[in-house]
């Protein structure tokens, strides 16, 4: 295991129009985010998913759980 | 002007689709294929994710338009039939027992003779010959293994505004969903879903939402049990690939195969050019319009106005006919000597017409739009003025 810390986490969704409405909620909570290709490690499925930065995890969740987003999984990860 | 028309054309066929579309329509549709171009979120790269902003901009602008709280409620389809086809047949089954009302439109009456041959209970409800319904004579037509009532929001052939949110308080103390065809009223008559009462509002892009055609959709309300709703069409959604079952969640389980995107580019500026303006706004300027055709109509010798005639009761689409000259020739005439573009016949819409009592010679329909001004409507009445005397002399 590496020992070092997350530097994202990723929200995994249900579909790209989940995707963008997160991207739109998050957008309005003043988060940055990007949409990025689900990696194959995590999910089999070839959509988008949200890239927020690993400080962000806690207030992007909220803000997406306002939002009525549906979240299926949170990761975090160690990404350039 | 174009090789089409010699002579400029006074465009009175709104309700069948709107013309001209805002320049912005036209300038969201080629941003759409000059830079953006790519498949709505099937592909993670930033073309497509950019495509999926589109389409989800296009669900925000309708669900603003039309008070929905949830952009995902909204279910986009190829026009304003497919989305009533979507909801009809994926809701009703044999032994079901539906209601419709004598004003409907065949994207209501012909999927539901279809699924009347299959075992399904259908009672129309008839209207006056003004078009007029009575909620009570829907409550009556009401039975236990009722499941839905289906009605339109406006008559295509009269503009008549039908009670829908009485119907809807009627339809729920019964336990029955209401599903309104909205494909004359969206974008003409302020609404709001939660007011109206509708659980399932099918709405049409290209008309008074001054989308490009191809445009449509499905709203689906919370009442609807999606478990109990079938999709027309099955396949590729972009979302769960990795299983060989269609999504249960919207709106993925009814939109399988790629979108219309340059089309919903389109709808959603022509949503955002009705919203900057106010429906209520663009509704007060077009009742105006209708107020002077129809008295400018029903002062012509040999003319007959159909509908209510009461412009707060009814959107700017009007009927008329005219003693001595078949709706077919009037069409004719216009078009051909006056550069007038009108709808003749039975509008899709025999029902309608039988209800009036126009069935089936039919009527010539005039229907005003956003961009008409009080100069078209005079030189329509001008040009009905002539073909009443010429009508009369025969
Ligand atoms: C009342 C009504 N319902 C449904 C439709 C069907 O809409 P579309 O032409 O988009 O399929 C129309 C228009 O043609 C209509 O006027």
């Amino acid at each position: 295991m590496s020992a070092a810390s997350p530097t994202h986490t990723l929200f995994l969704v249900p579909s790209a129009n989940h995707a963008v409405q997160g991207e739109r909620a998050l957008l309005r909570a003043g988060l940055g985010c990007r949409l990025i290709p689900v990696p194959r490690d995590l999910s089999s499925q070839c959509g988008v998913c949200l890239r927020v930065r690993f400080a962000d995890r806690g207030r992007t969740e909220e803000a997406l759980t306002a939002a009525g987003t549906v979240v299926e999984a949170i990761h975090d990860v160690l990404m350039d | 002007m174009n090789q089409l028309d010699p002579q400029p054309v006074l465009y009175l066929d709104n309700a069948a689709t709107s013309w001209p579309k805002p320049p912005e329509v036209i300038d969201a549709m080629r941003r759409y294929l000059t830079e953006v171009g790519a498949n709505p979120g099937r592909s993670g790269h930033r073309r497509s994710v950019e495509a999926a902003r589109v389409v989800f901009g296009a669900r925000e602008a309708v669900a603003r338009l039309l008070g929905v709280d949830d952009p995902l409620r909204v279910v986009f389809c190829a026009n304003g039939t497919h989305a009533l086809n979507l909801a009809l047949r994926g809701l009703l089954r044999p032994g079901h027992h539906v209601v419709t009302t004598g004003m409907e439109h065949n994207s209501v009456m012909r999927p539901l003779r279809a699924l009347e041959a299959q075992g399904v209970e259908v009672s129309v409800v008839p209207c006056t010959s003004q078009g007029v319904l009575d909620p009570a004579d829907v409550e009556r037509a009401l039975r236990p293994h009722t499941a839905l009532v289906v009605m339109t929001h406006a008559s295509n052939v009269v503009g008549t505004i039908m009670p829908v949110s009485e119907v809807a308080s009627l339809a729920h103390a019964h336990d029955v969903l209401l599903l309104v065809d909205g494909a004359q009223s969206a974008g003409a008559l302020p609404v709001s879903l939660d007011d109206l009462g509708a659980d399932l509002f099918a709405f049409t892009g290209h008309k008074a939402l001054l989308g490009p055609t191809g445009t449509g959709g499905l709203i689906v309300g919370e009442r609807v049990d999606l478990a109990r709703f079938e999709p027309l069409v099955r396949g590729g959604t972009g979302s769960r690939s990795e299983s060989q079952v269609q999504p249960d969640f919207l709106p993925d389980k009814f939109e399988s195969g790629t979108l219309n995107v340059v089309g919903l580019a389109g709808l959603a500026a022509g949503i955002e050019w009705i919203l900057e303006r106010g429906v209520a706004a663009v509704r007060r300027d077009e009742a105006e319009l209708t107020s002077r055709l129809i008295t400018g109509l029903a002062e012509t010798p040999g003319v007959c106005v159909y509908g209510t005639g009461d412009v707060e009761r009814q959107l700017s689409t009007v009927s008329f006919t005219l003693a001595g000259m078949e709706p077919g020739e009037v069409g004719r005439h216009l078009d051909d000597e006056y550069g007038i573009a009108a709808r003749v016949g039975l509008h899709c819409s025999p029902l309608a017409h039988e209800t009036m009592g126009t069935y089936p010679g039919g009527t010539v329909r005039f229907s005003l739009g956003a961009f008409t001004t009080e100069a078209d409507v005079e030189c329509a009445l001008r040009a009905v003025r002539a073909l009443a005397e010429a009508a009369g002399r025969r």
